[in-house]
């Protein structure tokens, strides 16, 4: 499930929003994260057997990673213990994030944070600065990654194909805060998924690479604007422009949209804590 | 030809299509009353011996059965007419209509399919008919119900059918997952650039999944899937959870809708059919 790509994911994008500032004012923000708290979340930094990734599990402690995601997520009730882990996952240093359902786990590894790094970009991407651009792409690898836990934990019914489910929790995740996490979360998404396909990632090469549970990264970056789209057709005006979304997808994107958000508030809301999920909607994820 | 009574506990959505063996006399149709159906007098003479074929199976008939155990709180319009158009998508207002038009682009494009495919050309068109009838009627239960959709609605659309398709025995199930998985190989194109901003998705997509929900559902009756190489083996082994993730949204979401006393009332048959 998951255990491909992050390229998916938009899981980064949570990561994050959560590992961003929670505070401006640290007072007003300690009190804020102390009462986002959630005993089903467990969290842990594994320490990698490559050195190499050392400096980056620091970093990731340094920025509370998983402490922002755990808040982050503790409006949930769970139904059952869901550890969120920061790890070196593989010994060849593919990059991935991934939800294993045998464990309930939600693991990042530490190999796609620093191949995020290295996608950043050399100019601003839908006027969104380039290192902004690569905190959304790691927001919404994590937030997809977010999705696949959520469907398995809470048994949400999911029928159509469970990848694209979790895009779709991604985006719309992303798209119920702020405009400029919004826009943030979705150009990283967007970034990701073209920056992925330079790199030979949904790509279609043959008929073989339809048999991809994923969809391919062209539908994936469509299906996301389309989602943006069809929840703020104002700000993401740009995602209609004659050369993305054809007029013909566009014009059924408000109803996409709504698909989705009824979709959540049917299966997943059930499962909020209202007052919870209203601090964590005042909580400033993304560092500035 | 073969009739099948219907454990199917699932039996809800459509199926269609058939032709009852005259040796082989099936019981009464219990047909769903909300369920209103009809073939369409085409204006196109060609189309007549498609109404022929479709009338002669009763088509409509046994998808009015296999709703049979579902509780509709509103009329549902099912019919066969020529739309002048290519197809005509499921909407509340008007309901399920498959297009003469559609079923003719059908029969056309199994039977230039090529031989060595896993189906006759007869059997695809069957099979790809029977997709498409409980394709559109997947969008019909889901927008009759609200349900909720994770996933693209055209993809969920084709697994809720999948699901339908894999209730009736394992004959059945060969005879529609490999007619239909034909079809879509048969009737392939080339994809590129903004093809892939379609809500749709591509025919070699729709072939896979199906085969995957097929291989999920039972391994070894479809054991062909990954012996053939049909199916990637990275795909394959993760099939039975994605059958059984099908299988648990229908049980959440529209079992609740079902009643479990009519479920043996269903019958479905799949017709030998000849194509002109």
């Amino acid at each position: 499930m998951r255990s491909r790509l992050v390229w998916l994911g938009p899981l980064a994008v949570l990561a994050a929003l959560l590992l961003a500032e929670i505070a401006t004012s640290a007072r007003a923000q300690t009190a804020v994260s102390d009462r986002l708290t959630n005993e089903s979340l467990v969290i842990d930094y594994v320490e990698p057997r490559d050195p190499a990734y050392l400096p980056v599990m620091q970093r990731l402690k340094d920025q509370q990673l998983l402490e922002r995601l755990q808040q982050f997520l503790s409006p949930v009730r769970f139904k059952h213990k869901l550890r969120l882990t920061a790890r070196q996952c593989t010994l060849d240093g593919s990059p991935n994030a991934f939800y294993y359902p045998l464990d309930w786990q939600l693991n990042i590894c530490y190999e796609i944070v620093g191949f995020l790094d290295k996608m950043t970009p050399t100019e601003p991407v839908n006027g969104v600065p380039p290192k902004r651009v690569i905190m959304g792409a790691l927001a919404g690898v994590i937030l997809h990654e977010v999705g696949h836990a959520l469907f398995d934990n809470l048994e949400v019914p999911v029928l159509g194909r469970e990848e694209d489910a979790a895009d779709q929790l991604a985006a719309f995740l992303a798209l119920q805060f702020d405009k400029d996490v919004a826009t943030t979360v979705v150009t990283g998404m967007a970034y990701a998924q073209l920056a992925l396909k330079n790199v030979g990632m949904g790509v279609v090469t043959d008929r073989r690479s339809f048999s991809d549970e994923h969809g391919t990264a062209d539908q994936r970056f469509y299906n996301l604007l389309c989602i943006a789209y069809g929840s703020d057709p104002g700000t993401f005006a740009s995602a209609a422009a004659p050369d993305v979304l054809p007029p013909t997808r566009a014009e059924s994107c408000k109803q996409e949209y709504a698909q989705i958000r009824d979709a959540f508030y049917k299966t997943i809301f059930p499962y909020i804590d209202p007052e919870k999920m209203a601090l964590v909607q005042t909580v400033k994820w993304l560092p500035e | 030809m073969r009739c099948i009574r219907a454990l199917a506990f699932l039996s809800i959505v459509s199926h269609a299509m058939s032709a009852m063996a005259q040796t082989d006399a099936p019981p009464e149709l219990a047909l769903n009353p909300k369920v209103e159906l009809a073939y369409g007098e085409p204006a196109n003479p060609a189309f007549k011996p498609i109404r022929d074929r479709l009338v002669a199976a009763k088509a409509l008939e046994q998808l009015a059965s296999l709703l049979g155990p579902l509780d509709l709180p509103r009329p549902l319009k099912v019919q066969v007419v020529q739309c002048d158009a290519p197809v005509r998508p499921y909407a509340t207002a008007t309901g399920v209509t498959i297009c003469y038009e559609q079923i003719a682009r059908i029969e056309e494009i199994a039977l230039k399919a090529p031989r060595n495919s896993a189906a006759t050309p007869p059997q695809m068109a069957v099979a790809a008919f029977v997709q498409t009838l409980l394709h559109e009627t997947a969008h019909a239960i889901i927008d009759i119900y609200k349900l909720p959709v994770w996933g693209r609605a055209n993809d969920a659309a084709d697994r809720l059918a999948a699901l339908m398709m894999l209730q009736f025995g394992p004959e059945i199930a060969l005879k529609v997952v490999y007619g239909a998985a034909g079809f879509f190989e048969a009737s392939e194109q080339t994809w590129t650039g903004s093809d892939f901003a379609r809500a749709a998705s591509p025919e070699a997509q729709r072939y896979y999944n199906y085969l995957c929900m097929a291989y999920g559902w039972n391994a070894d009756t479809f054991r062909g899937v990954v012996a053939q190489g049909l199916l990637p083996e990275y795909r394959a082994y993760r099939c039975a959870n994605e059958y059984q993730q099908a299988l648990a949204a229908f049980k959440t979401t529209i079992m609740p809708h079902v009643d479990p006393s009519k479920l043996d009332k269903v019958y479905v048959s799949i017709p030998e059919i000849t194509l002109p």
